[in-house]
């Protein structure tokens, strides 16, 4: 059903790790939003001092193996990053332009509850498991953070792999938001509770598009 | 035995189509052929077709830039065409004759069947998943503002055959048509559909699709401006080749033969419209001295481009053209075609599946021969020239914009046009003082004067009215050479200025040799008979078009890098977590102030 969508997005889903002695270890999901290289990710995952690259996941269109050995990463440098917004702009370095389909994001304000959305990401990318997968949900609830950024949330389970990643509307087949990751009531209201009130809830949250338009309008680039 | 205009013998006997104006086309194409070389320039046609001889680099005004084969072969048929004409004048007549009622009653139903499954097609077009699909990329924007490009495409709407058909079509089927008691309100109703069948979204359903597919061959896939890039998808390289010198040759050959039969026979219209105001007397001399006239003023403007003298003429003739459409509609019979305006259109939508489809199968007549195949086959042999001039000017448009724009826009001021001016001979006969049905039998071109004459300035009017036909002809001559250097030239938008001078004095020429010869009726002819096998071609076109379409939309339906060599091979380890909490991110701190909780928010950590 969402065949065509899905296709639109996968490739665009890049692993984001980092160097680290010979080898590159996994930090999360980023998603290309510019033919001139430039990806979106969640800022949290990022220190000033790593060596970033980005890696294509395993393309999919096939059963893939789901580990790969050894990679040939793109490096990335962060061109904007926002931190009270948890989101942050990369660019990598390219010989030519990608490729990339028009039109890719789409209108979060418009994005009302009971919308399906897709998330798109590597979820088990940590343990070396370098497959994209695509997960259907709904948003559940549009809230304004303590800090008033605009979050979705919603009902898929995300794993910590897919962090960055975009979260699609799938009614019009455009990214409204950025992966953040799950959503823990405790955590988020801090609180000091005595007891432990076993509370998860297996809802997730993604942080607004029109912040990573706000990036790139920094960077002089339109997405 | 029913007079029919366009058999034989009879003067000024063709309908031709009106896009031979395109003036405002030509007001922008200094800019334009800049703007195209560059866009082409940009997507690499060098590697795929352009003549090998052809280099950005214009030294000086002599230069020449030829396709060899289809260049010296469209000549030489054309050529070789108009010496047998000339020559076997008389037995050419016949063979003519014959061939072009063959080719009507044999290949009628193909005609007609082609017009509407181009119709349909681009009716599908416009609501199928292809309409998104922008003319130049998905980032280009266009070059015009939409009322500017709506204006152009209202230009292309114009025509010689507009002004004099536009009065006498009407008047003839109301005299006399299959369909309808001769000269009854139902005769006129019906008169008003057959022409608006003849002028409306058929033909320009037909140039949509050759526009189209110029353009977006073009644009998107930066192969050649010419007829022969449409068929990348079916033949692949081989376009290049003699298939494709073959369909440019046919492209070259119909459009040449198009432009010189409109010449003539507008000549023939300018003569007798002079003959009627000034009695100047009509005849070959006249005829001669006029088309001599008008092809030295095409190869002027040739020869200056657009700046000047040229450009102002241009855009005063359509202001003129506007202005005796006001001047008739506020002064004839306002309300009946204010009335007639929406009632026509809503007969010609109510029974155009009807009427776009029938055959004459049981009526037994030819009557059809002589109008709708005709229209259908001049229309298709003309679709390379209007196709390339609505391509040039829409890009940055999307396949969606670009059909309603062309469909609607010329559509509706034709129809708006033939209603004004047809709905007032039709009034002056129904219900006024009569006698343009005589005179319309009689002598075609004088039936616009006619009219004219029954308002007040009549003198000023039909001077006028001529020389807005005398411009139309000098920018439609200008333009028809352009347009054949192009396809002559294998797609150089730029064509050199002498190819250019040649083609314009060769329409000219042809015009002139075939008006003495006698044979202006194997000129329509002519361009009837390359009608029928371009309309394979525009069969083929369909089939092409939507292949190339599917194949762009799937290619760009994801992303695809390019690929990166340069990198080193670095090994994947198990890395460790990130927190899957949110608590540790300034999103959850309040604004301006503490938190709640008496932890201050600990770094964001891997």
């Amino acid at each position: 059903m969402h065949q065509t969508m899905i296709q639109r997005y996968e490739n665009g889903c890049m692993m984001l790790m980092k160097r680290s002695s010979g080898s590159v270890l996994y930090i999360g999901t980023a998603f290309i939003v510019h033919s001139e290289g430039y990806l979106l990710t969640a800022a949290h995952m990022l220190s000033p001092d790593d060596e970033l690259v980005v890696v294509p996941a395993a393309q999919a269109g096939n059963f893939t193996p789901f580990s790969m050995e050894v990679v040939t990463p793109y490096p990335v440098k962060v061109a904007q990053i926002d931190q009270s917004r948890n989101v942050a702009l990369l660019k990598m370095e390219l010989s030519e332009p990608i490729a990339a389909p028009d039109q890719i994001i789409g209108n979060p304000d418009s994005s009302f509850e009971g919308t399906y959305v897709l998330t798109f990401g590597v979820p088990f990318g940590h343990l070396r498991i370098h497959n994209i997968m695509v997960l259907q949900g709904m948003i559940s609830a549009r809230l304004l953070s303590p800090n008033e950024t605009k979050l979705f949330l919603f009902d898929a389970v995300t794993h910590p792999g897919t962090i960055g990643g975009p979260l699609v509307n799938s009614e019009d087949g455009r990214i409204i938001g950025i992966i953040q990751g799950r959503f823990e009531p405790i955590k988020v209201t801090q609180q000091e509770t005595p007891e432990d009130l076993g509370i998860a809830s297996h809802l997730s949250y993604a942080v607004s598009i029109e912040y990573g338009r706000e990036l790139a309008e920094k960077e002089g680039i339109e997405i | 035995m029913v007079y029919h205009p366009l058999t034989r013998g009879a003067t000024g006997n063709a309908p031709f189509p009106r896009s031979d104006s395109l003036q405002s086309l030509l007001l922008v194409e200094l800019q334009l052929t800049h703007v195209l070389k560059y866009r082409m320039a940009s997507s690499n046609t060098k590697e795929q077709g352009q003549d090998p001889n052809n280099d950005q680099e214009k030294e000086g005004w002599l230069r020449f830039d030829v396709h060899p084969y289809v260049f010296f072969i469209s000549a030489a048929i054309i050529i070789g065409t108009v010496i047998v004409t000339l020559i076997f004048h008389d037995q050419m007549d016949n063979v003519f004759s014959t061939m072009q009622s063959w080719i009507a009653t044999m290949g009628g139903w193909f005609f007609v069947a082609t017009t509407n499954i181009i119709l349909l097609f681009v009716f599908y077009l416009l609501i199928s998943r292809y309409g998104d699909i922008r003319l130049g990329g998905h980032d280009s924007k266009p070059e015009f503002t939409t009322m500017g490009w709506m204006a152009m495409l209202f230009s292309a709407g114009m025509g010689i055959g507009l002004l004099f058909y536009g009065v006498a079509e009407p008047i003839f089927h109301f005299s006399g048509s299959p369909l309808a008691e001769p000269e009854t309100p139902e005769a006129a109703r019906v008169a008003m559909d057959i022409t608006f069948l003849h002028w409306g979204l058929h033909p320009w359903a037909i140039y949509c699709l050759v526009g189209l597919s110029l353009a977006f061959f073009s644009f998107n896939r930066g192969l050649p401006l010419s007829i022969r890039s449409v068929f990348y998808p079916l033949f692949g390289e081989r376009i290049h080749g003699w298939i494709g010198n073959v369909v440019d040759i046919m492209a070259t050959v119909a459009t040449l033969f198009g432009v010189a039969t409109s010449l003539g026979l507008g000549v023939q219209q300018v003569n007798a419209g002079l003959d009627h105001l000034f009695h100047i007397g009509q005849g070959n001399m006249i005829q001669l001295l006029l088309i001599a006239g008008i092809t030295a003023l095409a190869t002027w403007s040739v020869v200056n481009g657009l700046d000047g003298g040229i450009r102002f003429l241009s855009e005063i003739n359509l202001w003129i053209a506007a202005a005796l459409l006001a001047f008739v509609l506020l002064l004839g019979p306002t309300l009946f075609i204010l009335n007639a305006f929406i009632e026509n259109i809503g007969f010609y939508l109510d029974s155009l599946p009807r009427l776009a489809t029938w055959n004459e199968t049981y009526d037994a007549g030819s009557w059809q021969n002589d109008w709708t195949v005709f229209y259908w086959g001049w229309w298709i042999a003309w679709s390379p020239f209007v196709g390339m001039f609505i391509a040039r000017v829409s890009y940055g448009r999307t396949v969606r914009e670009f059909i309603l724009g062309v469909l609607l826009a010329p559509t509706l001021v034709t129809f708006f046009w033939i209603t004004t001016f047809g709905n007032t001979a039709l009034n002056i006969e129904m219900f006024g003082s009569g006698g343009i049905i005589d005179a319309v039998r009689e002598n075609i071109p004088v039936s616009l004067f006619i009219v004219l004459e029954k308002f007040p300035l009549s003198i000023v009017t039909s001077i006028l009215a001529l020389c807005s036909i005398v411009m139309f002809f000098v920018t439609s001559s200008d333009s028809g050479s352009m347009v054949i250097d192009i396809i002559t030239s294998g797609g150089d938008p730029d064509p050199p200025i002498p190819q250019r001078l040649f083609w314009a004095i060769l329409e000219g020429v042809v015009a002139a040799v075939l008006l003495l010869g006698g044979g202006l009726s194997a000129l329509q002819t002519a361009a009837i008979a390359t009608g029928l096998p371009f309309a394979i071609v525009l069969l083929m076109m369909c089939l092409s078009l939507h292949r190339g379409f599917a194949n762009y939309k799937d290619s760009t339906v994801g992303f695809t890098l390019p690929t990166y060599h340069k990198g080193e091979r670095l090994k994947t380890v198990v890395s460790r977590l990130t927190p899957a909490t949110s608590g540790n991110r300034e999103l959850w701190v309040r604004i301006g102030g503490k938190n709640k909780s008496q932890t201050p928010p600990s770094n964001p950590s891997t």
